[in-house]
This record gives C-alpha cells, sequence and structure tokens, in this order.
C-alpha cells in the first residue's frame, strides 16, 4: 500500500537547519545557527522591545539615562 | 550546441533562482518564452514573467541556492534535475516567514532556439516543501 509521500530533508527543530531523514539522528546544530533561529522566533518581542526602548529613550528619563551612561563611559 | 544549451539553462536556475542575478533574464530569454511551473497560479510570460517568479522565491527565501545535479540534452531541448536550498526567513504563499531551512528537489527541461529559452515545464517537489516548513503533516523522525 503507498504512504503518504514524505520529504527527503526536514528541518532540524532546534536549529531550523535542512537535515536529510536519514542524517536526524547524528545530526549536530551549530550553536550559531541555533541562535540565530531562536532570535528569528522572538522576532516580533525583540522588535517590540526595541520599540519600546526607542519610545522611552525619547522621554525625560530616558534622555537623562542616555546622558548619563554617555558621561559613565567616558569617566570608566 | 547541446553544452552551449545546458549552460544557458545552468545560468538560469544557479545564477538567476539560486543567486539573484535578475539581469540573465533578459539575455537568456526570448520575449516570448512561456514557462510552466504548477506551483504558480499562472504560466510566466517573457524575462519580466520569469524575473517576477524568481523574485517569489526569493522574497520567501533570500538565501535561496541552486545546485545542477544532472543535465541531459537532446535535440533543442534540456533536462536539468536540480536541488535547491534555502531558509524561510520572508513571506512565502501567504506563509508567515518559519526561520526554518528547506531542501526540495525538481527538474526543468527547456526549450530552445536562437540561443535562448522559449519554453519551459518545471516540476519541483512543493509539497515537500510546505511539509519542512510545517504547512502540511510530515512524520516526524526519532
Amino acid at each position: 500500500m503507498l504512504e503518504f509521500p514524505q520529504p527527503t530533508h526536514l528541518p532540524c527543530p532546534e536549529c531550523g537547519a535542512s537535515v536529510a531523514r536519514a542524517e536526524h539522528g547524528t545530526h549536530e546544530c551549530d550553536d550559531e545557527r541555533r541562535l540565530d533561529f531562536l532570535v528569528f522566533q522572538l522576532r516580533e518581542e525583540v522588535g517590540l522591545f526595541d520599540r519600546e526602548l526607542s519610545a522611552w529613550l525619547e522621554t525625560p528619563a530616558g534622555r537623562f539615562a542616555e546622558w548619563l551612561a554617555a558621561h559613565l563611559r567616558r569617566d570608566a | 550546441m547541446s553544452e552551449q544549451n545546458k549552460e544557458l539553462s545552468r545560468r538560469v536556475l544557479e545564477d538567476l533562482f539560486g543567486a539573484g542575478r535578475m539581469e540573465i533574464a533578459d539575455e537568456a530569454l526570448a520575449p516570448e518564452a512561456i514557462g510552466h511551473d504548477p506551483a504558480l497560479p499562472e504560466p510566466t510570460r517573457g524575462p519580466e514573467g520569469l524575473k517576477a517568479a524568481a523574485t517569489g522565491y526569493r522574497t520567501g527565501f533570500p538565501d535561496l541556492t541552486i545546485s545542477v545535479e544532472a543535465q541531459l540534452a537532446e535535440g533543442d531541448s534540456v533536462c536539468t534535475r536540480w536541488t535547491a536550498v534555502g531558509t524561510n526567513t520572508g513571506e512565502f504563499w501567504g506563509i508567515a516567514p518559519t526561520g526554518k531551512q528547506a531542501t526540495v528537489t525538481g527538474i526543468t527541461i527547456d526549450r530552445i532556439a536562437s540561443g535562448k529559452i522559449v519554453e519551459s515545464w518545471t516540476n519541483w517537489d512543493a509539497l515537500g516543501l510546505m511539509q519542512q516548513l510545517g504547512v502540511v503533516p510530515a512524520a516526524t523522525t526519532a
């Protein structure tokens, strides 16, 4: 009986790399690729954080924090 | 002649689709060229149609690369077996980017006249791509 077709490759669930099905048991993730994959999955949250941080940096408290950080960096 | 025809087909796959060199469409395709790809809603027409199709694929998979695995030439036709690898970091067919890398294979037959591709037929593993992106279920591996 014919089975439903299956792809020859599947993405590694940890790092997203395309891995031949026969090699799924021996595949080792590249650390950099795994990090990139995780960050990509969190891109909405990362984008939201960036937008919120940018907005906060425009507030008086944010502008002062930026000025203070630059001041402390000069003195370091 | 058959070697030139093979090179023409290879350039379209590896350099245009696989490297984003869209200007190759103007050099390699006749203005009236027609491309048949069952994964596309209608045939591509002329160099601009091919560029639009390639742009669509490269939007979904900006790092797309294509490797020619084998070629056969007979008369005015070239048959090319290829493998494509890319990471889905852009929207593709309405699917939100998954970040997953996929590998698919396909076969393209080009008909060539006066040094230009005039008609192409491509069949590739669109189901396998959907399975790799997680849109269609695939058996999980141990």
